[in-house]
């Protein structure tokens, strides 16, 4: 059956695709997929799934006009087709005035991480074992057992990592130079321009990408060659980079930054025990659910809370709250916040599977605004 | 020499069964995908691509097994085949009860193909660039109207299906999705508003749905929107009459009707990611549970012509059916596959399946995905301007905004693309910052008015994501106007 590919496989098909192209330059990019999974519901095995998944994507380029295909026949009159039609669609293209150079050789990272293939870690047997997260999962759930309901309002949060992973990794996306210089950013000055120089969070927190960092090890370039290396969007609280393409770049006269590697937030130590120790009145939240935007010159979005949520007195967790529905500003409200834990990764996407890296520490935020109760369990 | 995909199929199929599956089904699928995006004056974006392979679910020893793989040849289907059941056994170990599955008749002919009437794969790229460049120009003849994304994505999906009750059909299904979205921004770039063209819906048709859609001559109406919204007033906070457009209701239907009608949401199968359903258990809401007033009819379809979700069969060979999930403001049943009619049986009456059984490509197993689920426009010809007239003090919201449902589908809160006062009858000021929030029964139970059959339109979304790996679906959602009792409305710059 057609397998995963090896590296040599998969530089020999790179080659060949590239040789057909009649065009002035093209560039591939192929990936090799294989992906297992087990899905229990209901305390049994629902279904179970291997697949191996293999892309290619050709761009090809006729001066400043180009074209991309993708396809997965990898066999060779495939290949032919798919290039073929890639030198032809490139021809018919409009010419893009903002074409870049295709890009030359060029070096990167040494990262010494594998694939991502588990909750909380690149290498299987440093991951969590299955019985101790089932555990915590099963201790939360009964703890959660008579949820009462809370009057919304602002309320001082203690956002276990999870939480924190859900809202920062928004701020990702947010991170361009080009939307904010054009005026539809958050980080558009008004008067025009950015806002990279301003004092943004707070200044205990750093916010940055780095594809070689051992809590992130990701691939360490885009899917265009570009390289990727450690930078830094916040620095102590102070924006200092967005991401420049190699076009918006070279028109304000920059060096192109580009988005990729992860991205972690620092700034502190300490578990999320020692945060709730804080706290005199507030709420802990175990994570967020279906973060959606509101408003986004001001960046609101809205969700809710789920997967258990408790209230604070004394610093001691007592008992547990219905769910809560919130709109918040993932950047204004690292503007609020009273005590950051020790950065660690975490599963901050949506569905729970892998995706790009995101490490984060614990937060204490004071005045987080929940809007209305919900009745989910 | 060459093998047609039937008989891949037919092969993979007596793999399975030398291997011991009781139950078998095999998909072929070649899914292409080509994809037009332009800003301003320039193209930004001009891909084509086609993805195939084989997928084989198999039930052995009472549970499923799946393998998948891009290899089409003789040995490497039967291979995949046997895979399956190799899985299936290992699953087996820990099922907690056999699968059993619901009748089904045997179609050992079928094909079906979206009833198309101009193939957007024949169309030429600079036809389509000129059609999306040219509505942009038009966008920005608009004083205050700065940017301009417009795009237009085609799909087809061609799918050879066979399974050990006897079935092999093929069928061919289209989508095409023109799209255009322009942007406002104030001269001293202290706001930005947007514009999307809601109007136009994603369809199960070719490409006579991209021109009909006129997005050149549209594009100036959604730039003076954009433009307009800038300096609109800021809702005050309250109750309203709230009168939704079909371009937006149609989203409140997918989450707060769609999502939890989906039984095995219901029954916790899916309690991990995409959530469970306030409406359990089944025997505490089937013919109990009223989901709004007695003019209120939804019905789950998987045949209403041009819609995303509409098919033949559905990936387990069960032809396309139409119901009754809500009747006369009673929830009435759920949707439904093989294996989850039985569940419910001795509670609606129905034995066969509805056919919500779907999955995105070859490389996925299907489960239950929502079918085409829509609101019946009333028996009286009723016509938005008439929910207007008929309101005193209200809010008149357009196009699809935010969006956001909790896990069991009780607590939403929606915004909108364009929103209006409606005062003693007419439409009055621009607002902006609204979204209306609440909860889902107490949200179709205040519905008093409802449009009539004129008014209908057919709404949808591409992107319905459930299951783990998540799988994509799309769907379409019919609905008239409907208006709606003293709701809150929320501000959501506050």
């Amino acid at each position: 059956m057609a397998d995963f590919l090896s590296e040599a496989e998969a530089r020999d098909l790179c080659d060949l695709i590239l040789a057909q192209s009649t065009s002035d330059g093209a560039e591939v990019n192929l990936s090799s997929v294989a992906t297992g999974n087990t899905r229990f519901a209901r305390n049994g095995i629902t279904t179970s799934g291997d697949v191996i998944v293999d892309r290619a994507t050709v761009t090809a380029r006729v001066g400043r006009r180009s074209a991309s295909v993708t396809w997965n026949d990898l066999g060779t009159a495939a290949i032919q087709r798919a290039v073929a039609r890639a030198d032809e669609l490139a021809v018919l293209a409009p010419e893009d005035p903002e074409t870049m150079p295709l890009l030359g050789q060029q070096t990167y990272e040494q990262g010494t991480g594998s694939g991502w293939t588990g909750a909380v870690h690149n290498e299987w047997l440093q991951m969590t074992s299955p019985r101790d997260l089932a555990a915590a999962a099963i201790g939360k759930a009964r703890r959660s057992i008579d949820a009462q309901p809370i009057e919304p309002g602002h309320y001082t949060v203690v956002l276990e990592p999870t939480a924190v992973g859900n809202l920062v990794q928004i701020i990702e996306s947010e991170l361009d130079a080009r939307a904010a210089d054009e005026g539809r950013s958050f980080f558009s000055r008004r008067g025009g321009g950015n806002s990279i120089g301003d004092a943004v969070i707070d200044e205990r927190l750093t916010l940055f990408s780095d594809p070689v960092d051992p809590d992130l090890l990701t691939r360490p370039f885009t899917r265009q060659g570009v390289p990727l290396r450690r930078t830094l969007w916040i620095d102590t609280g102070i924006l200092s980079n967005l991401a420049y393409d190699g076009f918006w770049a070279a028109e304000q006269g920059r060096e192109p930054t580009l988005r990729g590697g992860g991205i972690k937030l620092t700034g502190g130590r300490g578990t999320t025990d020692d945060l709730v120790k804080t706290v005199e009145r507030g709420l802990l939240v175990t994570r967020f659910w279906y973060i959606r935007p509101v408003d986004r010159p001001t960046l609101t979005y809205t969700g809710l809370t789920r997967d258990g949520t408790f209230l604070i007195e004394n610093g001691q967790v007592t008992q547990p709250v219905r769910n809560l529905r919130f709109i918040e500003s993932p950047i204004s409200m690292l503007g609020r916040v009273e005590e950051v834990g020790s950065s660690q990764r975490v599963v901050a996407s949506e569905s729970g599977g892998g995706g790009s890296p995101v490490a984060v520490p614990a937060l204490v935020i004071r005045d987080f605004h929940f809007t209305s109760v919900s009745e989910a369990v | 020499g060459g093998v047609s995909l039937k008989e891949l199929c037919l092969l993979a199929l007596d793999a399975a069964r030398t291997a011991g599956a009781g139950y078998a089904d095999v998909r072929i699928v070649n899914t292409r995908t080509q994809s037009i995006s332009t800003r301003e004056s320039r193209v930004t974006e001009l891909s084509d691509g086609e993805m195939s392979g084989i997928g084989v679910r198999a039930l052995a020893a009472g549970a499923w097994g799946f393998t998948a793989n891009r290899g089409l040849t003789r040995q490497e289907c039967q291979q995949v085949a046997a895979e399956a059941v190799e899985r299936a056994r290992a699953n087996a170990r820990a099922v907690r009860a056999p699968v059993e599955l619901a009748r089904v008749d045997a179609y050992p002919d079928g094909t079906w193909r979206s009833p198309i009437r101009r193939d957007p794969f024949g169309v030429s790229m600079e036809e389509k660039a000129d059609l999306l460049l040219s509505a942009n120009a038009e966008a920005l003849r608009v004083a205050g109207a700065r940017f301009v994304n417009s795009s237009m994505t085609f799909v087809r999906q061609q799918t050879t299906f066979a399974s050990t009750e006897g079935s092999i059909i093929e069928q061919t299904a289209y989508r095409s999705i023109p799209s255009m979205t322009v942007t406002a921004v104030a001269s001293d770039f202290s706001d930005f508003q947007t514009r999307t063209s809601g109007e136009i819906a994603p369809m199960g048709l070719g490409y006579e749905h991209v021109e009909m859609s006129d997005l050149q001559g549209r594009a100036r109406e959604w730039a003076e929107d954009a433009v307009a919204k800038l300096s609109a007033v800021s809702v005050e906070p309250g109750q309203y009459d709230v009168i939704i457009d079909p371009t937006n209701l149609f989203l409140t239907i997918h989450e707060s009707i769609g999502h939890p009608t989906e039984l095995d949401r219901a029954l916790g199968y899916e309690a991990n990611y995409a959530g469970t359903s306030f409406l359990a258990p089944p025997e505490d809401v089937i013919g109990k549970l009223r989901f709004g007033p007695e003019f209120m009819n939804v019905l789950g379809d998987r045949n209403q012509e041009g819609a995303l979700a509409t098919v033949g069969w559905d990936d387990e060979g069960v032809p396309a059916d139409s119901w009754s999930i809500v009747k006369d403001g009673l929830f009435v049943d759920y949707q439904t596959t093989r294996e989850q009619v039985p569940w419910i049986s001795d509670l609606t009456g129905i034995t066969r399946s509805h056919g919500c059984a779907h999955a995105q490509s070859w490389d996925k197993i299907q489960f239950q995905r929502m079918p085409n689920v829509s609101l019946m426009p009333g028996e009286e010809d009723l016509v938005l301007d008439d929910l207007i007239s008929a309101t005193d003090r209200g809010i008149l919201i357009k196009g699809r905004g935010s969006y956001s449902i909790d896990q069991q589908r009780y607590n939403f809160q929606f915004g909108g693309q364009v929103f209006h006062e409606v005062n003693a009858g007419k439409i009055g000021r621009m607002l902006k910052d609204v979204a209306y929030q609440g909860n889902t029964l107490d949200f179709w139970n205040s519905m008093d008015m409802l449009g009539g059959p004129r008014s209908y339109f057919l709404g949808g979304t591409v992107g319905d994501s459930k299951g783990q790996p998540p799988q994509a679906n799309a769907v379409s959602h019919g609905c008239p106007p409907a208006r709606f009792n003293q709701f809150r409305v929320i501000n959501t710059a506050r």
